[in-house]
C-alpha cells in the first residue's frame, strides 16, 4: 500500500537470544519483499535478549505491515518504530586509504573529521569513524581522490532519545 | 518417573488428548515407533502411504474436530515429503503439529545420511519450529508446540527430535493439556466507531472467511446477519461459516463466485470481513474492490489489517467475541431495498437434464450428491474445477463439513485429508471430489484407505485433461493447450480393483443417481466412482485475474465470440 510518505525509519527490535533469530527475521523480510537498508545485532544488557536494529526505507503502510509481520515471530519480544531524526544513532567506518605521497593532508582531513587514525603502514593509513550516515558517507567521498584501498562498514545501531527505552512495558 | 525421550513424547501427545496420529516409520523415528507399539492402546498410528499422506491427513483429521492434527515423520526425505502438507495447512490456518526425527546430535551438520535441516527449511510454512537437541527440554518443548499451533490463528508447528534425544532418559513430569493463550478483547473506541457505521449503513454485507470456522464464530455471524438484516457472502474458506439455505445467503465471492456475491461486493456501502483476508481469488482488483465502502475489517491477526484492502476500521480480537460485542449493542434493522437488490442478481440453477442418454454434468452429480446425502456429510475436494463445482453445487450448512485447500491450492491434497476426516469422524460420510490429475498425484493412498476399511466416497471428476489449467489456456492463451491434454490411458476402475477397492462408472447422465446410490451404500471400504466429464466443461462464472465483476464472464461462447 503506497499511500504514505516515504521515510527512513529504524526498527528496534528486542528477541530471545536464541540461534535462530537471525534466520526467521531474514526469512521474513525476504519472502514479504522488504528491503533492509542495514541491520545490526548485538546482545543487550539482559542475558537472555538481543537487540536487532533494522533500517530501512518504505511507506508508512509497508512499515506498519512489517511490524505486525515480526510481532508475529514467535522469537520477537518487542518492536519498536523510530524515526532517524528522533533518535541517538551511530555508525562505525574503518577505511583504509592510500597514503604514501599525502600522508600529512590526510591526517589533517582526518582530524577535522574527527577520524581516529587506526593503524599506520608502509604506504596507507587506516580510520575510524562513527556518526551519522551522512558523515560517514561524506568522509568516505573526501578522502576518496587519495585511493581508498579497502573499507568495511557496520549498519546503524540506534537508541531513542529520552528516558525512555525499548524495556518500557515489558514484562 | 524416568522415561525416554520417545514415551515422553508420547506422553505428552497424550496429555493433550491425541489419540491418532498419522505417519510413516524410518531410521531416525525407530525409537518413537517402539514407544509407539508400547502405546498402542491409547495411540494408534495411522501408516499412510506416503508421508505427504500423512500430513494431508493430520490436516483433514483438524480441518474436521478443530483439535491439533499430529504427523510424524523419519529425517531427509520422510521430513521434506511433509513439507506440502506443512504449507497446505500453513496457507490456511490449521492447526498441526508435525513430529520429525533427525540424525542423533553428533551427526548434525555433517550431511549425515537421511539428514536433512527441516527447520531450516520449514521457517516460511510453519508458525513457529523447534530443534530439541536435549532431551530434558523435549516434554516442555512439545508443549508449546501444542500451544502455539493453537493459539491465535492456528497453524502448524514442527518439532525436530534427533536420534539420540528420542532415546536419552529424562525425568517426566505430568501437566494439563495446555490452553490456547488468551487473545485481547477488541478495542472500546474501534467497537463504538463500528456500531456507529452499522447504524448508519444503508447496504451493509458481510464477507466471511476461514476465520469464522477457526474462531467458531458461525452462530455469531448468524446472530449479527439476522438481527441486521445483512446478506452474507464468504471466500472459500468460509464455506459452511453461514447456511447455505439461509434467505440473506449470496453465495462465494470471487473469481469463480457467484453473481450475487460479487455485485454486492460491489454495490454495498458497508463491508463486514469476518476472519477473511481479500486473497486475489476474492478481490482480483483490490483497488477496486468494495470501492467506496465503509470496510470494517476483523480479525485475529493484525498483520492481515490493510495488507491487501485498506480498511476503516480494525477491529483486532476473537471473532466469536467480537461479533458478539457488536451484535448486543446494535438495534435491529431492516434492509429490504437493499437485499432486494441483492437478490435480483441471483442466478437459478438450470432443471437436471431429463434424458438418461444425456452428457454427464459436473454439476447435475454434486447437486444429486447433495440430495443424496445428508447434512452431516464431511465433503472433501482436490484442487482445480472440481473443486470450484463443489464449492458451487455442494451446498455447506454447517462448519467443518467441506475440507479444501483453499490457499496453498494443493492438487493431491484430497486423497490424505479424506483419510483424515474419516478417522476424525467414523460415523460421518465422507466424499472426495478429486479430478484425474490430483488422483494421479496421490492415488497411492487408496491403498490406505483399503487396508483400513475407509468407506471414503471418491468422485473422480474424469475429463482426461487438467481442466483448470486448460480452461485458462482457453480463456486467456489462445486454445494453446500446452501440456494439459495428456492422453493418458488409465482405467479407473480396474486401477481401483487392483487396490482392493470397488470401482464405479458414470457415463451418461441416468448413471448418476443410481451409481451415486451404490457407492454411498458402500460400506465395508472405499468406492471409487469414475464420472467421465467432457473436457470442455468450464467452471463459470469467471473474473479473469485482477478483474472485478464487471469483467465477469458467464458464459464461454459469449465471451469467444466477443473476441
Amino acid at each position: 500500500m503506497s499511500t504514505h510518505n516515504e521515510e527512513r525509519t529504524v526498527l528496534s527490535v528486542l528477541t530471545y537470544n536464541r540461534p535462530s533469530v537471525l534466520l526467521r527475521m531474514t526469512s521474513l523480510f525476504y519472502r514479504r519483499g522488504y528491503n533492509i537498508e542495514t541491520l545490526v545485532v548485538c546482545e543487550t544488557d539482559r542475558e537472555d535478549l538481543s537487540r536487532f536494529t533494522v533500517t530501512l526505507s518504505g511507506d508508512s503502510g509497508i512499515i506498519e505491515q512489517i511490524r505486525r509481520q515480526l510481532l508475529k515471530l514467535e522469537d520477537i519480544v518487542k518492536v519498536d518504530v523510530l524515526q532517524l531524526d528522533e533518535c541517538a544513532a551511530s555508525e562505525l567506518l574503518l577505511i583504509k586509504v592510500r597514503a604514501a605521497e599525502n600522508r600529512h593532508d590526510l591526517l589533517i582531513l582526518s582530524q577535522a573529521c574527527g577520524c581516529r587514525v587506526v593503524d599506520i603502514g608502509q604506504d596507507s593509513l587506516t580510520f575510524e569513524l562513527s556518526g551519522r550516515g551522512a558523515d560517514v558517507r561524506a568522509f568516505i567521498d573526501k578522502v576518496r581522490p587519495y585511493g581508498i584501498l579497502e573499507m568495511g562498514c557496520t549498519g546503524l545501531t540506534a537508541l531513542q532519545r529520552g528516558d525512555s527505552t525499548i524495556f518500557d512495558s515489558l514484562i | 518417573m524416568k522415561l525416554n525421550g520417545s514415551e515422553i513424547l508420547l506422553e505428552c501427545l497424550l496429555e493433550q488428548g491425541v489419540d491418532t496420529v498419522f505417519g510413516y516409520p524410518g531410521g531416525t523415528v525407530l525409537n518413537i515407533y517402539d514407544a509407539l507399539y508400547k502405546y498402542s492402546d491409547r495411540i494408534q498410528h495411522i501408516l499412510t502411504a506416503h508421508e505427504q499422506g500423512a500430513s494431508h491427513a493430520a490436516d483433514g483429521y483438524a480441518r474436521t474436530t478443530g483439535k491439533v492434527g499430529v504427523c510424524i515423520a523419519t529425517s531427509g526425505p520422510g521430513a521434506t515429503n511433509l513439507v506440502t502438507g506443512i504449507a497446505t495447512a500453513y496457507m490456511d490456518s490449521i492447526p498441526m503439529v508435525a513430529i520429525t526425527g533427525n540424525v542423533a546430535t553428533p551427526l548434525l551438520g555433517r550431511d549425515s545420511f537421511q539428514e536433512i535441516d527441516i527447520t531450516g527449511v520449514t521457517i516460511p510454512i510453519t508458525k513457529h519450529n523447534f530443534l530439541v537437541k536435549d532431551v530434558n527440554q523435549l516434554a516442555d518443548t512439545v508443549r508449546l508446540a501444542f500451544e502455539i499451533a493453537q493459539s491465535g490463528r492456528p497453524g502448524p508447528v514442527l518439532v525436530d527430535i534427533p536420534k539420540d534425544v528420542s532415546a536419552a532418559l529424562a525425568e517426566y513430569t505430568p501437566a494439563p493439556a495446555v490452553k490456547a493463550r488468551p487473545i485481547a478483547p477488541p478495542k472500546a473506541d474501534r467497537l463504538e466507531r463500528t456500531v456507529e457505521i452499522l447504524a448508519e449503513a444503508k447496504r451493509p454485507l458481510l464477507y466471511i472467511g476461514g476465520g469464522v470456522i477457526a474462531s467458531g464464530a458461525a452462530e455469531q455471524v448468524r446472530a449479527l446477519a439476522e438481527k441486521l438484516d445483512i446478506p452474507v457472502c464468504s471466500s472459500l474458506m468460509g464455506l459452511g461459516g453461514f447456511p447455505a439455505d439461509h434467505p440473506l445467503w449470496l453465495g462465494m465471492v470471487g473469481m469463480h463466485g457467484t453473481r450475487a456475491a460479487n455485485c454486492a461486493t460491489r454495490d454495498c456501502d458497508t463491508l463486514i470481513v469476518c476472519g477473511a483476508r481479500f486473497s486475489d481469488r476474492v478481490a482480483g482488483n483490490p483497488k477496486g474492490f468494495a470501492a467506496g465502502a465503509k470496510i470494517i475489517h476483523m480479525d485475529v491477526d493484525h498483520a492481515e489489517f490493510d495488507k491487501n484492502v485498506l480498511s476503516t476500521v480494525r477491529l483486532a480480537g476473537d471473532l466469536k467475541e467480537t461479533l458478539a460485542i457488536v451484535t448486543d449493542r446494535l438495534d435491529p434493522a431492516c434492509h429490504t431495498e437493499w437485499l432486494a437488490a441483492c437478490a435480483e442478481n441471483r442466478v437459478e440453477w438450470p432443471a437436471f437434464p431429463t434424458d438418461p442418454e444425456a452428457p454427464v454434468d459436473p454439476s447435475v452429480i454434486l447437486r444429486t450428491l447433495r440430495d443424496l446425502t445428508d447434512r452431516d456429510t464431511v465433503l472433501v475436494t482436490d484442487v482445480g474445477q472440481h473443486q470450484m463445482w463443489s464449492a458451487q453445487f455442494y451446498k455447506q450448512y454447517a462448519p467443518r463439513h467441506l475440507l479444501t485447500s483453499g490457499g496453498l491450492g494443493t492438487m493431491g491434497y484430497g486423497m490424505g485429508a479424506a483419510i483424515g476426516a474419516q478417522f476424525a469422524a467414523p460415523d460421518k460420510k465422507i466424499a472426495l471430489v478429486t479430478g484425474d490429475g490430483c488422483f494421479h498425484m496421490n492415488l497411492n493412498e487408496l491403498t490406505t484407505m483399503v487396508s483400513y476399511k475407509l468407506p471414503v466416497v471418491i468422485l473422480l471428476m474424469d475429463n482426461r485433461v487438467l481442466g483448470m489449467v486448460r480452461q485458462w489456456q482457453k480463456v486467456f492463451y489462445q486454445k494453446r493447450f500446452a501440456a494439459t491434454d495428456p492422453e493418458r490411458q488409465t482405467d479407473f476402475p480396474k486401477l481401483a480393483e487392483a487396490f482392493g477397492c470397488k470401482g464405479l462408472v458414470i457415463e451418461k447422465n441416468g448413471d448418476i443417481e443410481p451409481v451415486l446410490r451404490e457407492a454411498l451404500a458402500t460400506a465395508d471400504g472405499p468406492v471409487l466412482v469414475d464420472c467421465r466429464i467432457s473436457k470442455d466443461a468450464n467452471v463459470l462464472p469467471m473474473i479473469p485475474p485482477g478483474g472485478s465483476v464487471d469483467q465477469m464472464i458467464e458464459s464461454m461462447e459469449e465471451y469467444e465470440n466477443e473476441r
